[in-house]
């Protein structure tokens, strides 16, 4: 071995060895090695081909999707939802199911209205108004004063904060009204109580079945925390439909009045996200429909022809509404469970279910799905036409 | 003045004293007699001292936007207006985690008290209502759900006795 010390003379037999040895090296190494070079890369151009191309195919089929879904709901009657204005204040808007044209449909500057539901004939449409410095809440709008209009939001009357979370029965004659002492169903044009049953917990959010015979509600005692229960609307049974060991809300009727869609909701101390969930009045367990891992799911209405599933998406807990962070999607059921997103605990739960496709469409909150022509309605203003007439109960 | 008729004027003055200052210490105490315009006395049909036996695990929370009441057992010591059934109550508490003087809001009204935070084994003097469904139309904890609780109260004021 040769040592160079800082003092001692290099040795130029051995300086000349050593560099031809080292460029023997290098062109033996380059010759030998350039081949693979061009197969690495050869290969890693084919792969990002076949990647590239297989990524393509997978947007191309996704938008595919979203296009076939988009196309399928286009004249399936209209959405009715609350959404925020320029004043500040919430407005009942109305839109085509794909998204198309979003227009003004009922606008009481002073008021946040919210809750609208269209009678089963289709004539009349009721909805909730709280004062605008009244926050939108999940568990509170029903609370407001009930405002019974023409389908097209004309001709509105203000009965007041006397019938709290009504709901319209299947001819549309009656309402009924969740309040403290009991579910009072009033008729509803003379505003006269025909009967009334016991409440049995039923706290909010009530929806009389299109069949007229069931009740659906967020519930008390039936679990140590809130449920969605089903209450027999001529005897007063009630039962849970939901888990019992969480907090459910927001229930609403599918049309073939068997199934009841709602947000399956969190433990407080665990945490997590409300999740779209379906119910069956058959006693088959509840079922996963639509989840994320990053949004709470609240707000569920199901299509009148029970293909679709519409809801609200928010990144805050929609006890109270942030329209900042709350849009409203549709899925259709066919494709359901569906992941909203690739988390690692939904793809646990749900390793079969698909990602889309999901039909974002722009911020919304409690909407409503009509198959009713809504036409040519112009948006009704409480401040430039007359004013409501109010009816004391 | 006649010595026997002086010596009782004095004892009659001492135990006079003696009674008000005895009389002033109690009122200081929160378990004296209640005024008659107490809001324990006014509000609600039932007024008892009571003995908060537990609180169960997850039954008091903090969570913003979540308003509920949770119920919680007591052992009733002493039943100062109305009736019950049973010596063991089980009363809901308006969003339990504030203090009672907060605790009412636009959406429950009319409630109060003096407790600042519930703990096991504190004796607390409660108006009560029942049932709690004629009340309160919200949210309810009750971790003894399955159990045979009978009534549910609703507390409309509570003081630390």
């Amino acid at each position: 071995m040769t040592c160079l010390t800082r003092h001692s003379k290099p040795d130029p037999f051995a300086t000349h060895l050593r560099d031809r040895c080292a460029g023997e090296w290098l062109r033996k190494l380059r010759s030998q090695a350039v081949p693979w070079i061009w197969t690495f890369i050869l290969i890693g151009l084919w792969t990002r081909g076949v990647a590239l191309d297989a990524w393509s195919q997978a947007a191309d089929s996704n938008r595919d999707a979203l296009f076939r879904l988009t196309d399928e709901v286009r004249r399936k009657g209209w959405i009715v939802f609350s959404g925020t204005t320029d004043r500040g204040d919430w407005d009942l808007f109305r839109m085509r199911p794909d998204g198309t044209e979003r227009q003004k449909l009922v606008d009481m500057p002073e008021y946040n209205e919210g809750g609208a539901r269209f009678s089963p004939d289709g004539g009349k449409m009721l909805f909730y108004r709280l004062p605008k410095s009244d926050e939108l809440q999940n568990n509170e709008y029903g609370t407001g004063e009930l405002v019974i209009a023409r389908f097209d939001g004309s001709q509105p009357m203000v009965l007041g904060r006397d019938y709290p979370w009504a709901s319209w029965s299947s001819d549309g004659r009656q309402l009924a009204c969740l309040t403290p002492k009991g579910i009072l169903i009033v008729d509803s044009d003379s505003r006269q109580v025909i009967w009334r049953l016991p409440r049995q917990g039923i706290v909010s959010q009530l929806a009389w079945s299109p069949d007229g015979r069931w009740f659906t509600g967020t519930a008390d005692h039936l679990g140590p925390f809130w449920n969605i229960a089903r209450m027999n609307a001529e005897t007063g049974e009630i039962g849970a439909l939901s888990e019992t060991d969480r907090y459910n809300c927001t229930p609403d009727w599918v049309a073939d009045s068997v199934r009841i869609v709602y947000a399956r909701g969190i433990v407080p101390q665990v945490g997590g996200w409300a999740e779209l969930w379906v119910a069956n009045l058959d006693g088959q367990p509840p079922q996963p429909l639509y989840a994320e891992e990053g949004r709470h799911i609240y707000g569920a209405c199901a299509s009148p022809d029970l293909k679709h599933l519409l809801f609200t998406r928010s990144v805050a807990d929609l006890t109270r509404v942030d329209h900042r962070d709350t849009t409203m999607a549709i899925i259709r059921w066919a494709d359901t469970p569906m992941r909203g997103d690739d988390g690692s605990d939904l793809r646990r739960r749900l390793p079969k279910a698909p990602t889309g496709p999901r039909l974002d469409l722009g911020p919304g909150w409690e909407p409503h799905w009509t198959s009713i022509d809504l036409g040519q309605s112009v948006p009704i203003s409480m401040i430039r036409s007359k004013p409501p007439v109010s009816v004391r109960p | 003045m006649n010595p026997f008729l002086l010596k009782n004027l004095t004892l009659m003055l001492l135990a006079g004293c003696i009674l008000a200052w005895v009389s002033c210490s109690k009122s200081t105490h929160p378990s004296s007699a209640i005024a008659s315009d107490s809001p324990l006395s006014t509000n609600g049909t039932i007024e008892v001292t009571a003995k908060l036996v537990e609180i169960p695990d997850g039954a008091i929370f903090k969570r913003d936007l979540y308003d509920y009441a949770t119920i919680l057992k007591y052992e009733v010591l002493k039943v100062h207006r109305g009736s019950i059934v049973s010596n063991i109550l089980y009363v809901g508490h308006y969003n339990p985690w504030k203090s009672r003087g907060a605790a009412a809001d636009k959406r429950v009204k009319g409630i109060g008290g003096n407790l600042d935070q519930f703990r096991a084994g504190q004796t607390h003097r409660m108006a009560l209502d029942v049932p709690i469904d004629d009340f309160f139309m919200g949210g309810i904890v009750n971790k003894y759900f399955g159990q045979n609780t009978g009534p549910l109260y609703w507390a409309v004021w509570t003081n630390l006795d």
